[in-house]
């Protein structure tokens, strides 16, 4: 059988080359590319002959890995991608099953090896972990929140008023402020501030920077 | 029967009567400002003629102080006090309900009493600025603003009241407002000036600490940007310790070959795992930001485009350039997938600030009219939000055209 060829996207050179040494050492797999910017991912998957990707999300220049998916899937919905990231972002799991990615893996903790990972996803399974990594946040675990708090939470990192978040999520200024007070109380921060740079430098959400319509 | 008065009897009766008529005369006087009924005024005005006259007569009647009055029976000293008590009496109720009066309603001096204690200041002026009423309020604030009374108020208003607030010297803060009322008189100013001292000193407050907000928002938002980096460097020591770790499994493993002269298999899987690690430490540092142009033709070559490109390329950071990269990205995956082609020729041309985008290809002919999937239409979006415009050509054959003012870096 031919082996499955590999398009490797991943900007880091260290992870890159570990994932280029494991599709090289396995029979199964060939690397058909290997690149740093999500941006070029569809012009690869053009030229034909892409069975699988492996797809970092945050790629250089700050293109996003997860609508560089969304792209191939809409285009290309037979080539398989895996989604690898170390970002704990609680909203990337869902995403990544919105667009019919078929598996998903974090760099750093899961324990099923990639080169499985990818054997399984080419026999037709969809792996995807239960849930994020929980992470601390303060005095908070990351499975303490609401989806609405890591809502506001995200946008909070961004620098936003709490009209200006009221505004994003359509929800009122004082119910903005109510959730922050409540996220501040779980986590023990004395300041919003503290709040969002501890959560951005977590990991635990991320803003994405708006694209105009 | 004749009876004696007492001289200090008598001389209490005339002083009582002088109080009496000068009670009646005042009471004649504020029904009159009070405007009183006409009948009401009228009767007051009786009694004081009545109290005038009761006093005229007992004055004329006495001949010298302290002697009897010959001329007053018994029968005329009763009627004389009798009248007397009857006077004083309806004088003292009519006293009475003349301040009553001044209590339970509204004259003009009430008015004017309580315009006076209002603790906001106003003014009504006509439109040239004379001033038809003011209260001590104003004409205080006034006072201290200007140090002129008012007389003016439109020279007061464009002084010091069109800035909206005005704080003096005592530290208190006015809020000027002036409207224009429609009264029986005409068109007429009116001025108000409210005490927001306190509200005022929360506004500074608040604008103070949204400043400092807006410089953390500044700051957090920079940390946003810069954090991503500190977490691909904190990813690529995460690497490193892996391969230290690795490194030391390898050594031990190497170890445990030669100690226990271990067999082919093994050793070639020591072998790769020294060649694995060894091929991760050769590994190059990461490059600074290269040209993303240069990385899209590469990209494009490995998928058999190979794409020529002619005339001047516009400036890294530009739109021009955003856009033209991303008119070639679309081309060339449009060359792929539909003109099935090899090669995608990109005419750029510059015309002082205009640039132009033109790109054909050597693949088949289109059928009919191109239909702008979503490569072609978030393309056309791009640069119509640039202000720039796209047209599309199927025949004679593929043609793109791309044409934007030269803009400030995307």
């Amino acid at each position: 059988m031919k082996p499955y060829r590999v398009l490797v996207v991943e900007d880091q050179v260290m992870p890159r080359q570990l994932f280029e040494m494991f599709i090289q050492s396995s029979e199964q797999f060939t690397l058909a590319a290997s690149i740093d910017s999500a941006v070029l991912a569809d012009v690869y998957c053009a030229g034909g002959g892409i069975d699988l990707i492996l797809m970092d999300v945050v790629t250089k220049n700050g293109a996003n890995g997860l609508e560089a998916a969304e792209n191939i899937k809409q285009r290309w919905p037979k080539i398989r991608i895996i989604i690898v990231t170390s970002m704990p972002e609680c909203s990337y799991l869902e995403r990544a099953r919105k667009i019919g990615v078929d598996s998903f893996w974090y760099k750093e903790i899961s324990r099923e090896p990639i080169l499985s990972l990818m054997e399984r996803t080419m026999a037709g399974e969809s792996v995807y972990p239960d849930a994020p990594p929980e992470i601390r946040l303060g005095l908070a675990m990351s499975g303490e929140f609401t989806q609405t708090e890591l809502l506001i939470l995200r946008e909070l990192t961004g620098g936003y008023t709490d009209a200006e978040i009221g505004e994003h999520l359509h929800l009122s200024r004082f119910t903005v402020r109510d959730y922050v007070k409540s996220m501040r109380e779980k986590t023990g921060f004395r300041s919003r501030t503290e709040l969002a740079v501890k959560a951005r430098q977590s990991g635990l959400v991320i803003l994405e920077a708006k694209q105009p319509e | 029967m004749i009876c004696e008065i007492p001289p200090a009897i008598f001389g209490l009766l005339l002083t009582a009567m002088l109080i009496l008529c000068f009670a009646e005369m005042f009471c004649v006087i504020a029904m009159v400002l009070q405007h009183r009924g006409v009948w009401q005024t009228i009767s007051a005005g009786i009694l004081l003629i009545g109290g005038f006259t009761l006093f005229q007569l007992t004055v004329n009647t006495a001949q010298v102080p302290g002697a009897l009055l010959p001329a007053w029976s018994l029968k005329n000293k009763a009627i004389l006090y009798i009248s007397f008590l009857l006077l004083a009496g309806l004088t003292i109720w009519e006293f009475f309900t003349v301040v009553q009066w001044e209590k339970e309603n509204w004259s003009p001096n009430t008015v004017r009493e309580s315009f006076n204690q209002l603790p906001t200041g106003i003014c009504f002026s006509d439109l040239n600025g004379s001033v038809l009423l003011s209260n001590h309020k104003m004409e205080e604030i006034c006072l201290a603003a200007s140090g002129k009374p008012l007389l003016d108020a439109n020279a007061f208003w464009d002084t010091v009241g069109s800035q909206g607030f005005l704080t003096l010297g005592s530290g208190v803060t006015w809020n000027l407002e002036r409207r224009i009322l429609s009264t029986q008189i005409g068109d007429v100013y009116q001025i108000t000036a409210a005490d927001v001292t306190r509200k005022h000193a929360i506004m500074q407050e608040l604008k103070k600490d949204q400043q400092q907000l807006q410089q953390i928002q500044a700051r957090l938002l920079q940390y946003s940007e810069s954090v991503t980096e500190l977490t691909r460097e904190k990813e690529i020591l995460a690497a490193k310790i892996r391969v230290h770790d690795s490194l030391g499994e390898c050594l031990l493993a190497a170890k445990r070959c030669i100690v226990t002269s271990a067999g082919g298999k093994e050793k070639e899987e020591v072998l790769k795992m020294w060649r694995q690690n060894l091929t991760l430490l050769a590994v190059p540092p990461d490059h600074e930001k290269s040209d993303s142009l240069g990385e899209l033709l590469s990209a494009a070559k490995t998928v058999g485009v190979r794409v020529l490109l002619t005339g001047p390329v516009p400036p890294a950071g530009s739109i021009a350039r955003a856009l033209t990269e991303a008119a070639i990205h679309t081309c060339v995956t449009n060359t792929v997938r539909h003109a099935h082609g090899s090669e995608l020729y990109v005419e750029m041309i510059r015309d002082g600030t205009h640039w132009t985008c033109r790109c054909t290809n050597n693949g088949c002919v289109p059928d009919g009219p191109v239909r702008e999937g979503g490569g072609l239409t978030t393309l056309r979006r791009k640069t119509e939000r640039e202000g720039g415009t796209m047209i599309v050509e199927s025949s004679p054959r593929f043609a793109l055209t791309l044409a934007v003012e030269e803009g400030g870096l995307s």
